[in-house]
């Protein structure tokens, strides 16, 4: 019996690899012609400019191009570490970004969760919308308003001073720096940031506070409980997300908001990399402090993602 | 919070309706403009910049939305389609670059030295042509149409295409919509990628001319 039924499966012939390929293409032919440009895009802008890292370790030069450029290793990375700016850039980049995690990630939640205790819905409809209109605005604009407002003259100073300040130019402040970037980040990105929560506290299955009623707990309880344990993957997932950008902090804003009087707090890892790379054009220096950035940054998702799966059951991969 | 939200851009209205004679001086909580006066309206319509900075911002917004949509449901349409061999490949093809990217400088380079796109509109809109978040926004959503339209599509002959545009684009309408918002947005206000790879200033888009008259020297 075991022998027939070898012999007939031996007797089916396995077709060849390049003809199922070719079956493959004719069946889906018009899934391969949309999947050209697609792909072109992807090789050609986001992974060509991956093979183009290679430029972190060599001289580039115009003329010789990228292949030919010479070799010259770590050479880069040594100078930006030994650089007398290293040690600066590298503090005010993580001291922004932590305070920016700090203060500007659980702004969105403590604002859902506010929102969510309001009775009337059509208010609760004005202030979502109202609130995320500044998210839509250019950011050109915000800095506009931001430089302004803080300015010597400025309406923002002139609170300040009222409540007992000082009045001093806070834009071209350098201890300020930190303190009005994180603030016009909240300022800016909360109502847009709450939506994402909002969705998830829609999420948690009402009998739950139903049934923590009847056993008498009262709101505040039922925040501990039952709230925070229910939008706990998606904090989670967002949290993880932050901190694989934790170096990343983003160019545009400082670059608009700064000034070489406020270099001492404002110059970030992104920041330095525009300066030098595209202001000066060295180009391998700055491809390579680049490459440290988004390498540090991989390596936080990763440990972030790992200590995550260890300790509660959501991971982003 | 509304309140907080809402004053800055109320105090900018206020302050461009202003007589520029009571703003260089000590400005208090404005609640009403000081001085009545269209001057600072007068002054913005006579700059020659803000027009050609209007033409260029439109025409990246419309040309460059329309490509991103395009691409982007070709994308998220291959995902979506069965028995489509390279499927997984290119769904960890993409997914992989939200992660890791070349960075700016290399993008610039191969921008501006290799393509030679440099100074050039579609150095602004080819580069973002899809973004990947939005490609799975839109993957989701293909997916929750049912495929029994597809099939029966298939029955009454219909190819890939036909069935992306007539059956599976028409039911996605809401998404694709907010796809239009969410780029045409990020296109209205982009201004760094105009602002390293653009030299000629007829080509700046609005938000970089503004810059200028903001940021660089106060109008």
């Amino acid at each position: 019996m075991v022998q027939k039924l070898q012999i007939n499966t031996v007797a089916i012939r396995k077709k060849s690899l390049w003809i199922r390929v070719y079956e493959e293409i004719c069946r889906n032919r018009y899934l391969y012609i949309m999947a050209i440009p697609v792909i072109t895009y992807y090789l050609l802008f986001c992974y060509l400019p991956m093979f183009g890292i290679v430029i972190a370790f060599k001289q580039y030069d115009i003329a010789k191009g990228i292949f030919e450029s010479e070799w010259v290793g770590f050479k880069y990375f040594i100078e930006f570490f030994n650089g007398l700016y290293f040690g600066r850039i590298l503090f005010n980049t993580l001291a922004i970004s932590i305070c920016d995690l700090l203060f500007g990630f659980p702004a969105p939640i403590i604002f859902a969760l506010l929102l969510n205790e309001l009775r009337n819905q059509k208010f609760k409809k004005v202030v979502q919308t109202v609130t995320y209109l500044p998210h839509f605005i250019s950011i050109i604009v915000i800095c506009g308003m931001i430089v302004d407002f803080f300015s010597t003259n400025g309406i923002v100073t002139k609170i300040i001073v009222a409540l007992g300040g000082e009045k001093i130019n806070y834009i071209g402040s350098a201890e300020h720096f930190r303190a009005i970037y994180v603030g016009t980040n909240i300022w800016q990105g909360v109502g847009w940031a709450s939506i994402i929560y909002l969705a998830a506290l829609a999420n948690v299955d009402q009998e739950l506070y139903e049934a923590s009623t009847i056993d008498g707990a009262g709101r505040l309880k039922q925040l501990i409980y039952i709230t925070m344990p229910g939008i706990a993957p998606t904090v989670i997932i967002m949290l993880i997300l932050r901190i694989g950008q934790l170096l990343s902090v983003g160019y545009e804003k400082i670059i608009l908001l700064y000034s070489p009087a406020t270099y001492k707090t404002a110059d970030v890892i992104s920041s330095y990399v525009y300066r030098m790379g595209i202001g000066n054009a060295r180009y391998g220096y700055s491809a390579a402090v680049g490459l440290f950035q988004s390498i540090i940054n991989l390596i936080l998702l990763f440990m972030a993602n790992q200590l995550s799966k260890r300790y509660s059951d959501t991971a982003l991969f | 919070m509304i309140l907080i939200t809402l004053y800055p851009f109320y105090y900018v209205i206020t302050s461009s309706l202003s007589d520029s004679s009571y703003l260089i001086g000590d400005k208090g909580l404005m609640l009403w403009p000081k001085g009545f006066s269209l001057e600072a309206y007068k002054a913005v319509m006579r700059n020659p910049n803000i027009l050609t900075g209007y033409r260029t911002t439109l025409f990246v917004v419309i040309v460059g939305t329309t490509i991103n949509i395009i691409m982007t449901s070709l994308g998220a349409f291959l995902l979506t389609r069965e028995g489509f061999a390279i499927k997984n490949v290119m769904a960890y093809m993409m997914i992989f670059t939200m992660y890791f990217s070349g960075g700016m400088i290399p993008t610039y380079i191969i921008v501006s030295k290799v393509l030679h796109l440099d100074n050039s509109l579609w150095a602004l809109i080819l580069p973002g042509a899809i973004s990947t978040y939005n490609l799975l926004i839109m993957r989701t959503n293909f997916k929750n149409i049912p495929r029994s339209l597809e099939e029966s599509a298939k029955i009454d002959g219909a190819n890939d295409f036909i069935i992306l545009f007539r059956v599976v684009l028409p039911l996605s309408l809401p998404i694709v919509a907010v796809m239009i918002l969410f780029y045409g947005v990020s296109h209205w206000n982009s201004w760094f990628s105009a602002m390293i790879y653009i030299r000629d200033r007829s080509l700046y888009p609005l938000q970089l001319i503004l810059r200028e008259i903001l940021l660089l020297n106060s109008v």
